[in-house]
């Protein structure tokens, strides 16, 4: 069964590596071929058969661990991806995500040991890890694809400050297109993000005896939290727009993988599990 | 809540000391809690202010009542159109279609309309506001009015709860054991326990992780656990029986009569590392009644017995926060009602023109509401 994870994986790694060159390959040649859709959908069908393995490995939902919950996110970001190519008919974001879950998936797959199964500490063992995970699933997979969305904003806005007529200022959808949609991801993803702090809070009243312990893992947490209610503000009530509310989307992505991976390696604390 | 941010950043990576006392890694650690302070008040002045007339919007019925005084004229945008009648269903269409709540009225040769949607919304910040007010006023309460406390016993032991927690409050420890999964592994910690106050109405309950248990408005919560071991040492230096208590996973040096071992709790006994000056000598696994010999004696392991840790914990505070999170749950997904948008319109069918005055904080929304309306040729 171990075996077959790293299959999976290897699988979906292959999937997700040949959606990003057949999207970049769109974006240049200018081909709408929906090829790259589907092989994104394969990989997506790998990865979630990685999680149904996991599952079965481990005998429980596969989010004990970084490595578990690092797929589980990558899921996440694939998913919340999928939603909005169908939804906003827009697959060069692709362009930007899938190399994202590429990399994403290589570091699983290369860095952390997928067959190793320990047994989720007590802690762990509550419902509220479900509810506070797969909040957290929704909100860091809708920042990753508003992430994708504002660095393509902030190149495309270069590349015309500079002057540029090449093919990728044009393939590039239109600014007040990608600003508007990045505006339109994080506004649902917030209240995801809330939820992330909420129910860990309320578990951790639970688990330890203390809603709050100002953990890095928690205090990184509320940064990415008040990074985006920052960008939600100035968006709402001052009206910024464009590359200075770009820019501060990219910077909650950053807080978002400080708080997953960062954290994790660099501030140890009551969460050193994930 | 940017500086907060900065701040909180800052917190997480000074390097902080077990039981620091430098001011300035003292003050880099208050100052987000002090922000968060300042949040909450500027917040709670922000929306004491606003809520009110809010309010009064949200609750209030959409009228078309005293509509010639409640707007200017010169605020609406008029357009031409060919004929009122088909556009009064085009109109009536879009607001129904759209999920808008609206009004009609008739008088003369005009025909008027006023219609709302996502009223909720304008309520949304206001209601995060409080929720996260609240949220700090709790923590605030609990850490003035809150305390905090450890105790320890054995199965079969009391011990009393701190006083600062509660007074006179006695726990005595019925069981404590380990509990494990189909695949043997840990699944929790429990401890059975009586709680008193004065010995009087003696309560039994049970608490594990996960699962605290509340008596009286203290909460017990599963902390840590470890053993007794006895054992005897005898050495050159004569014979001593000892009780040496360990934390489970935490492998303690211990010394008895010049002699240095750690023992730790394992499956169906101890295991037992003896060490000569600073270097390992042996590694054993005993079971009660065995004994293990080094070069200058021996140690006879008599016995193990566990003993619980609580956290004892009683927060007012706690109820407060808890309220807090929930406003600010239910509140942060009403933002997805969409922002208010009111739109009022009037027809004159004599001079086949249409008014049309849309209020929205968003220029987007107002536009395409504009355009929409005014896509009919």
């Amino acid at each position: 069964m171990a075996n077959l994870l790293v299959n999976l994986l290897i699988a979906t790694l292959v999937g997700y590596f040949t959606a990003s060159l057949l999207y970049i390959a769109n974006l240049f040649t200018g081909n709408r071929s929906r090829v790259a859709t589907y092989v994104t959908i394969i990989g997506f069908l790998l990865n979630t058969a990685s999680l149904v393995v996991r599952s079965l490995l481990t005998g429980t939902l596969p989010l004990g661990n970084m490595f578990e919950f690092g797929l589980f996110f990558l899921w996440g970001i694939v998913l919340i991806y999928i939603i909005i190519e169908f939804k906003y008919k827009m697959n060069t974001v692709g362009v930007f995500v899938l190399p994202m879950a590429t990399i994403f998936i290589m570091w699983l797959t290369f860095s952390q040991d997928p067959t190793r199964i320990s047994p989720m500490m007590p802690a762990l063992r509550s419902y509220w890890l479900h509810i506070h995970v797969f909040t957290a699933v929704i909100a860091y997979g809708a920042f990753a694809v508003s992430f994708a969305l504002a660095l393509m904003y902030l190149i495309k806005d270069q590349l015309i400050l500079m002057g540029s007529k090449s093919k990728l200022v044009k393939s590039l959808p239109e600014l007040k297109v990608l600003e508007e949609l990045t505006y339109k991801i994080i506004f649902f993803a917030m209240p995801f993000l809330t939820l992330v702090l909420v129910t860990g809070a309320v578990w951790a009243e639970y688990a330890w005896g203390k809603y709050w312990s100002w953990d890095p893992k928690e205090t990184w947490a509320l940064i990415t939290w008040f990074i985006y209610a920052v960008y939600l503000h100035i968006r709402l009530m001052m009206g910024w727009k464009g590359r200075k509310s770009m820019i501060l989307a990219v910077v909650g992505f950053i807080a978002v993988i400080f708080t997953f991976v960062g954290v994790t390696y660099l501030l140890p604390g009551l969460h050193s599990y994930a | 809540m940017a500086i907060i941010a900065v701040a909180s950043i800052l917190s997480t990576l000074v390097p902080v000391a077990p039981n620091e006392t430098r001011i300035f890694v003292k003050a880099v650690l208050a100052l987000p809690k002090i922000l968060m302070l300042f949040l909450c008040i500027n917040l709670l002045f922000c929306t004491t202010r606003r809520l009110p007339g809010v309010l009064r919007k949200v609750t209030q019925d959409i009228s078309l009542e005293n509509e010639e005084d409640s707007f200017q004229k010169n605020s609406y945008d008029t357009f031409k159109i060919k004929d009122a009648v088909s556009h009064e269903n085009f109109i009536e269409n879009y607001f129904k279609e759209n999920k808008y709540k609206f009004k009609k009225k008739s008088s003369g040769e005009s025909i008027q309309f006023i219609a709302q949607k996502g009223k909720l919304s304008l309520i949304a910040p206001h209601l995060l506001h409080v929720g996260l007010a609240i949220v700090l006023i709790g923590a605030v309460f609990g850490s003035y009015f809150g305390a905090e406390g450890r105790l320890s016993a054995g199965v079969g032991e009391t011990a009393k709860v701190p006083v600062e927690v509660a007074e006179n409050m006695v726990v005595k420890v019925n069981d404590f054991k380990t509990i494990y999964d189909e695949h043997n592994n840990i699944d929790n910690w429990q401890s059975d326990l009586t709680v008193s106050v004065d010995g009087k109405e003696p309560v039994q309950g049970v608490t594990k992780v996960n699962h605290p248990f509340k008596y009286k408005g203290v909460v017990f919560y599963q902390s840590a656990y470890g053993y007794f071991h006895t054992v005897s040492v005898e050495t050159g230096m004569g014979e001593v029986e000892r009780t040496i208590r360990n934390r489970a996973m935490d492998k303690m040096l211990s010394s008895v009569l010049g002699q240095f071992f750690v023992i730790d709790k394992a499956k169906d006994g101890v295991n037992v590392i003896l060490f000569e000056t600073h270097d390992k000598y042996k590694s054993i696994h005993i079971k009660k009644g065995e004994t293990v010999e080094f070069p200058n004696g021996k140690l006879k392991y008599l016995g193990t017995e566990p003993y619980t840790v609580l956290t004892v914990k009683r927060d007012p505070g706690t109820s407060i926060v808890m309220l807090g999170f929930l406003i600010m749950s239910l509140t942060s997904f009403l933002f997805w009602i969409g922002r208010y948008r009111e739109v009022r319109v009037t027809l004159d069918r004599a001079k086949k023109s249409m008014m049309l005055k849309v209020s929205s904080k968003s220029k987007a929304i107002k536009e395409e509401i504009i355009e929409e309306l005014t896509s009919k040729k």
